[in-house]
């Protein structure tokens, strides 16, 4: 039970939130500018309107409720959840101003899609959004994919004590150096590296397949952010199917794959450890369970006789199927494919490996594959031990970066969360079907979003049920920040209502 | 990111480069990693294509 916050407590964490609004602000500097350089004076004045509403809110945060006070875990949990949910409600004031949205909660979900790295959207003519709004988009899932805690601790918390403990409540528990902001900055700089490469392998694709070379340009650099981040946003409503490309959709896998890998194994193998890409638990756990779900596929496909040649098996079957796994949401064929084309086994195949999704700290959502090697190992030690004589001691490893002895808290750890992603993948499923959705395009929709995936058999539109929608940024939330920032915040409002109420009584 | 005492001897042109050097090398890995899991999904995808059509 949280004990109940003092005043203190409130100003700490509105504090941090605002530092964390402040982050937003800045952030929209990179879209206005391409507004500027793309000469386009509605999308700069929304943006502006944005960035005001950002350093207005910072400004009174930081006038009001500024604090010598360091953080302890609990503020550190509710700036995360707390800074993410007003990071959405400020991010979309440019997006909501653009015109392209029927409601405020539309931009809102399109937000919180973004910064989950989930990629689903209820923008309203994509393909002829600006410039500037594009660059938003994309920027967010690039920026959401390291985390809009990482970015705060890179620039705007520097010097915090009580930084690890933002840092871990955003759902990413490792330090890849002993020092959290040096972490931070590790992850700028292999996302950055990887940014650089991936966009100009893009680029050149693209200017291939006869595209002009600025569009090109923009087009490689958002596909790249899109694909990287795992969130699976793209500049065209028809999303990569729109190129029609190979390269395009060959690079695009390779950099999604890569990018759904932990950061500290990315580490590790930059760093010399190179034996880590083959011994991890993680890859071993994505290795397996894709087969598995190709294998689930190609029977799909065979039974149901769609996608006769090889090339289109993999490019229409595979490509689906890693971008399901890796929690990306990037596309190669239209969203009623899924369920008029892939038939029930090869969906499901694809519903199965969205569940499971990517590594732990990571871009990705899902169970992640650390949990999936942990829970696997633990059910293996435990056949062993009934095999085994009843005195024999058997233990149980993995291996992430370094050897790992599997304990009692560890695996009750990773099934708590597991059983928390089953829960809200089924709730949302149930609410679907409640509203008249086919079961299987509901629980394809809704583990998507549980997930952060992104894909979508038809049910994610503008003019799906409000509370749908709802439900949906819940569960991108939830799903992201692994529930442990999110039953902390609901806590925290609880225990403010308790003080509330018990001060009523006494007075 | 520190540089190892064997690094340092070199002087900071020489340990850049062979830090880029290493991250050049990590980077092809993990590429030859996804390369390698796309090739197993399908030669899978060929394997069960021929036994179920």
């Amino acid at each position: 039970m949280i004990l109940r916050p003092s005043r203190g407590d409130v100003k700490l964490i509105g504090w941090g939130i605002g530092r964390v609004i402040l982050g937003v602000g800045l952030l929209m500097t990179v879209p206005l500018v391409t507004a500027v350089l793309s000469t386009e004076w509605d999308t700069v004045l929304d943006f502006l309107v944005g960035i005001l509403a950002c350093v207005a809110f910072w400004l009174v945060m930081e006038l009001t409720c500024k604090s010598e006070r360091d953080f302890r875990w609990f503020h550190g949990l509710i700036v995360a959840s707390g800074g993410w949910i007003t990071a959405m409600l400020f991010g979309a004031i440019p997006s909501f101003l653009s015109g392209h949205y029927k409601a405020y909660l539309d931009a809102c979900f399109d937000l919180m899609s973004g910064y989950t790295t989930t990629g689903l959207f209820l923008l309203q003519d994509l393909d002829h959004a600006s410039n500037g709004l594009n660059m938003w988009r994309h920027l967010l899932t690039y920026a959401g994919g390291q985390g809009i805690i990482v970015i705060a601790l890179t620039f705007l918390f520097a010097g915090t004590a009580g930084a690890f403990k933002i840092y871990v409540s955003e759902g990413k528990e490792e330090k890849l150096l002993p020092n959290v902001i040096n972490t931070a900055r590790a992850i700028w700089m292999i996302s950055l590296t990887y940014l650089v490469i991936g966009s100009l392998f893009l680029w050149v694709s693209l200017l291939k397949e006869g595209m002009p070379v600025a569009r090109g340009g923009l087009h490689s650099l958002w596909l790249f952010m899109g694909a990287w981040s795992t969130g699976g946003f793209a500049p065209q409503s028809l999303n990569i199917l729109y190129y029609h490309s190979f390269w395009v959709e060959l690079i695009t896998l390779v950099i999604f794959v890569i990018g759904s890998f932990n950061f500290a194994l990315h580490y590790a193998v930059w760093t010399g450890n190179r034996r880590e890409i083959y011994r991890n638990i993680e890859i071993r756990s994505f290795t397996t369970t894709i087969l598995l779900g190709t294998v689930m596929l190609s029977i799909g496909f065979g039974k149901f006789g769609v996608f006769g040649s090889l090339g289109e098996f993999f490019r229409k079957g595979f490509y689906q199927l890693a971008s399901g796994h890796t929690t990306t949401g990037n596309s190669t064929v239209y969203s009623t494919s899924f369920f008029q084309e892939f038939g029930f086994i090869a969906m499901w195949a694809v519903i199965l490996v969205m569940a499971i999704g990517a590594s732990a700290c990571s871009t990705g959502g899902g169970f992640k594959g650390l949990r999936m090697g942990i829970v696997f190992r633990y059910l293996r030690g435990e056949i062993r031990r009934l095999v085994s004589p009843e005195s024999a001691v058997v233990p149980e490893k993995i291996h992430h970066v370094h050897d790992i002895w599997l304990d009692d808290p560890m695996v009750k750890g990773a099934l708590f969360i597991i059983i928390c992603y089953v829960v809200i993948y089924s709730l949302g499923a149930m609410l679907g079907v409640i509203y008249g959705y086919d079961p299987s395009v509901a629980f394809f929709d809704s583990v998507s979003a549980g997930s952060n995936t992104g894909l979508s058999a038809g049910l994610t539109s503008p003019l799906m049920p409000a509370a749908l929608k709802v439900y949906y940024i819940f569960m991108m939330w939830a799903g992201r920040l692994e529930f442990m920032s999110i039953i902390a915040l609901f806590s925290f409002a609880g225990a403010l209502l308790r003080g509330k109420r018990a001060r009523r009584r006494r007075s | 990111m520190k540089d190892s005492p064997r690094e340092k001897r070199t002087g900071p042109v020489g340990s850049r480069w062979r830090r880029w050097r290493s991250y050049a090398l990590g980077i092809l890995i993990e590429s030859a990693a996804v390369g390698a899991i796309s090739l197993a999904a399908l030669g899978l995808m060929l394997l069960i294509k021929a036994l179920v059509t």
